[in-house]
């Protein structure tokens, strides 16, 4: 019996060191040869805090340098074994009473290896309620990827979600901590609309002109913006996360086996595989609907819509926007829908992940 | 704890407040201006800045200038002009220029004149009111004893504001003389000081970028040509070369050169000295200077150096004939509104001055072996008949007076990345006795589109007195740096990388030409 529990214990120390040196390998990848210390410059900063991803912007040597971090947790049990090798191997963690906090990339090669699900800090593009560690979490992800202001009052902005009828008041909470935070890293801290950073960062050519949509991890933000001034706002709180519930709750799969695939396989310009692959497309529809009827509401809604005396773009940003077909789909709706104003073209973004983050360092740049 | 989350609630509304739907947007008319204009600012944050800019003076223009739709754009022109050359210094030019051909919609005359002269035209009438209010207090006190004060109307804050940035500077390579530069303008231009060979110019205002008189052929024989100005050409030993061929490299674009840009067109005249040995200009010396004079330009011819000799008497002599480049200019540099020219062989003529600028020194190893002379060797009668092919030359080919220029303005060390590589006429050249613009007091191409510099060898050879032009450039390209938010030494290699990039292209360029030419004579062998 003693034997088995020790073979038990040598299997999880043998996984977890495995799962460690996975995450070194990834994180070496991701980052590059950028070092904390290398950042510790005056250049403005655009920081994308997203459901799933936070990714920094900066420009370096007049080309603009990103790092990302997932933002995502998973608790294990204490073991100063566990806590030896994440230290060994620099994965962000805290203790917390008898677990052991793994935030960041590292939780997702974690989740993978002990077949569980990552914790969300964030939730529909905000600090989730219902999670007591989010504002530990996110300020651990933060402190790792952005490194405090070499100068006080270098200029940083962040990205939030769009006005969202039911959640106006924790939008102003959330902003507040994250402004906050990073306040007091030494930055003179801006938040700015999701949708409009991706205007900033996609559409210079149309003078600012049109609409940014990005289609993150919780929530999709739009923004119509006339020679950069925003005109309206809004969000719809179905995301990339929306359809990875939803189809792994009528499939009976794991989240994050439907992630992988969407995320690898999914194509909504071919004919559907396997059940899987069948409730993604029928769930992608679904958001691309919402997102249509939603853009269309908001313009009939307004009286403040400029006289466009041209057709405007639209620019597809995000995570939940990579799969190919995406943009055809959304053209596709659009099409079918009364619009109040006339559109140019629907194009993706030139990096769909890194688009709001780019256009938070332009937003920076300009207010610096 | 409290407080400062109160604190940090009201600042993320009020940033909410500022950012968003608040802010009444211009007609759609003026927006069409705006957007015209902004095709002017390449980069996204100035481009943000610039319709920002504008957007917000246009927000806080007094409400009197927007009260139809004429004026309203007429004054979103002005704002748009304003930060356009703000932002982009000597967008002016281009503005006129893209207006020309249609890009940006030309300004609605009468509107744009009132607006334009609403200085003016509110002076008066705030004259006429004083002086009629003052002729009317006058009459009354007549009538009636007690004095009445005179107020004065409250200014105008907004015509103000605009009176203020109106004071644009005319940025060009033929003027550099800008509200940034008078910071350098007391570098002198002089070596020597007072000492120098020609007296400085007073104002560049006179002359005319182009000259629109004729000027004809009189006469012509196998070994002469006369013209209507009085200047005499001697053709007995014209050579030949090879055909002018050249890419010009587009202004204000990184992008290479296409086909389109292939021209054999003469756009320029370059001034060089033979910085030769010199006799001394007396008469008892007459047969030395003639006999030496003539071995001089037999040298020019057999090496065609240059398109036209002056020799010291003012003979002007055809060395290589107008249409075939020759080799005086080496690496050089020069560009005009339109187009950056990379040596120069191709584009320009060169007329070469018997004489000398410069004198051989002895010095401490590492030091200059050159010093500048107190006085020119040019005499007078080169002047004169400097001036007649210039004019002749300018008339014939249309040259603008921003392309006439000397050797030790345009040349370069292209792999130090280096200005004045040779120095000949690089300062105290009098540009006004040949009808032009003073170029060592303009912008020299070679430091403001790719940041070259200069080192402390060249400082010694000039003594330190380096011309007025260096001093500007390295001015505007400072404030470049300022602008596109980039430190000055990256930006400068920026430029530099940017120059190499075309330089070696053209190298290129030129050696497959050269094949090309090989392969055709071995065919026609």
């Amino acid at each position: 019996m003693a034997r088995r529990r020790q073979e038990k214990a040598g299997h999880r120390k043998k996984e977890i060191a495995a799962a460690a040196s996975k995450i070194l390998a990834h994180e070496s990848l991701s980052r590059g040869s950028s070092e904390k210390s290398a950042r510790l410059d005056t250049n403005p900063v655009g920081v994308d805090i997203g459901t799933s991803k936070i990714v920094f912007a900066q420009k370096k040597h007049g080309n603009v340098a990103f790092t990302s971090q997932l933002n995502a947790f998973i608790s294990v049990e204490y073991s100063k074994f566990t806590e030896s090798i994440l230290n060994q191997n620099r994965i962000n963690h805290y203790r917390m009473d008898e677990s052991l906090i793994v935030y960041g990339d590292g939780a997702e090669v974690f989740a993978n290896m002990l077949n569980t699900e990552t914790g969300r800090p964030m939730r529909h593009g905000l600090l989730n309620p219902k999670e007591s560690k989010a504002i530990e979490i996110i300020k651990g992800i933060l402190d790792d990827i952005v490194a405090p202001a070499a100068k006080r009052g270098t200029q940083l902005c962040f990205s939030i979600p769009g006005a969202h009828k039911e959640a106006e008041s924790d939008i102003i909470y959330h902003e507040a901590i994250l402004r906050r935070h990073l306040s007091n890293k030494g930055y003179n801290a801006r938040s700015i609309n999701e949708g409009l950073a991706v205007i900033f960062s996609e559409l210079e050519k149309d003078n600012f002109t049109g609409i940014g949509i990005s289609a993150g991890g919780g929530m999709c933000n739009v923004c119509l913006a006339f020679l950069s001034v925003p005109v309206i706002t809004f969000s719809i709180r179905k995301g990339g996360d929306y359809i990875d519930d939803a189809v792994a709750s009528v499939t009976g799969e794991v989240n994050t086996r439907v992630r992988a695939i969407k995320e690898r396989e999914l194509d909504l310009t071919e004919e559907p595989r396997n059940d899987i692959e069948d409730a993604l497309h029928i769930y992608y529809d679904d958001l691309i609907v919402t997102l249509v009827k939603g853009l269309k509401e908001s313009l009939a809604q307004t009286s403040k819509i400029p006289d466009f005396d041209k057709p405007v773009p639209i620019v597809l940003s995000g995570g939940a926007a990579k799969p190919e077909g995406f943009e055809h789909r959304f053209e596709m709706y659009l099409n079918k829908e009364d619009f109040p104003i006339e559109i140019s073209e629907i194009r993706t973004a030139s990096d769909p992940l890194y688009a709001t983050a780019k256009g938070a360092l332009i937003a920076a740049m300009f207010e610096g | 704890m409290r407080q400062l989350k109160e604190l940090l609630l009201q600042q993320c509304l009020r940033d909410r407040e500022d950012k968003t739907f608040l802010k009444p947007l211009p007609p759609s008319s003026c927006r069409r201006t705006i957007e015209e204009f902004a095709v002017l600012v390449p980069d996204p944050v100035q481009k943000l800045r610039f319709l920002n800019r504008v957007l917000e003076r246009y927000r806080k223009t007094l409400s009197i200038y927007k009260l139809s739709p004429p004026f309203q754009e007429t004054v979103v022109r002005k704002l748009a002009m304003d930060e356009v050359e703000r932002l982009c210094p000597g967008a002016r030019k281009k503005v006129r220029k893209l207006i020309r051909q249609g890009t940006i919609s030309a300004p609605r005359p009468t509107p744009w004149n009132i607006y334009k002269y609403r200085h003016s035209i509110i002076t008066i009438v705030m004259a006429a009111l004083v002086l009629g209010l003052g002729t009317g207090i006058a009459s009354f006190r007549n009538i009636i004893s007690p004095t009445p004060s005179v107020t004065q109307e409250p200014a105008d804050e907004y015509a103000e504001e605009v009176y203020g940035l109106a004071k644009s500077p005319d940025e060009q390579y033929g003027d550099a003389r800008d509200e940034g530069n008078t910071k350098v303008a007391n570098v002198s231009p002089q070596p020597g000081g007072k000492e120098a060979a020609y007296a400085p110019e007073s104002t560049d205002s006179s002359f005319p970028e182009y000259i629109e008189e004729s000027i004809w052929l009189v006469e012509e024989s196998s070994d002469r040509e006369l013209y209507s100005n009085g200047l005499r050409i001697t053709t007995t030993f014209t050579v030949e070369n090879e055909p002018r061929i050249y890419y010009r490299f587009p202004i204000g674009s990184d992008r290479l050169p296409t086909e389109a840009d292939l021209s054999s067109k003469i756009v320029g005249i370059l001034y060089h000295a033979s910085e030769s040995d010199i006799i001394d200009f007396i008469p008892e010396k007459n047969q030395s200077l003639k006999k030496y004079s003539k071995a001089l330009f037999k040298y020019v011819c057999r090496n065609k150096f240059y398109h036209y000799f002056i020799n010291r008497f003012g003979q002007v002599f055809r060395a290589v004939r107008e249409d075939h480049a020759a080799f005086h200019a080496g690496n050089s540099v020069w560009a005009d509104d339109e187009n950056i020219y990379l040596n120069l062989n191709h584009a320009f003529i060169g007329i070469c001055f018997e004489g000398k600028a410069f004198e051989e020194v002895k010095s401490e190893p590492g030091g200059p072996k050159l010093t500048a002379m107190k006085t020119s060797t040019i005499n007078e009668a080169q002047l004169t008949s400097g001036r007649e092919l210039t004019d002749w030359l300018r008339v014939k080919y249309r040259i603008c007076q921003g392309n006439c220029v000397t050797h030790g303005l345009v040349s370069i060390n292209p792999e130090a990345k280096l200005i004045g590589y040779h120095v000949d006429l690089a300062q105290g050249f009098p540009f006004h006795r040949f009808g032009l613009k003073d170029k060592s007091r303009s912008l020299l191409p070679t430091i403001t589109e790719f940041g070259f510099s200069h080192d402390s060898y060249f400082l010694k050879i000039f003594k330190g007195h380096i011309w007025p032009g260096i001093a500007y450039s390295e001015e505007r390209l400072r404030r470049r740096a300022e602008i596109a938010n980039i430190p000055l030494a990256e930006y400068r290699m920026q430029l530099n990388r940017r120059f190499t990039r075309w330089f070696e292209w053209q190298k290129k360029q030129k050696e497959d030409q050269s094949k090309d030419h090989d392969q055709i004579c071995a065919m026609a062998d």
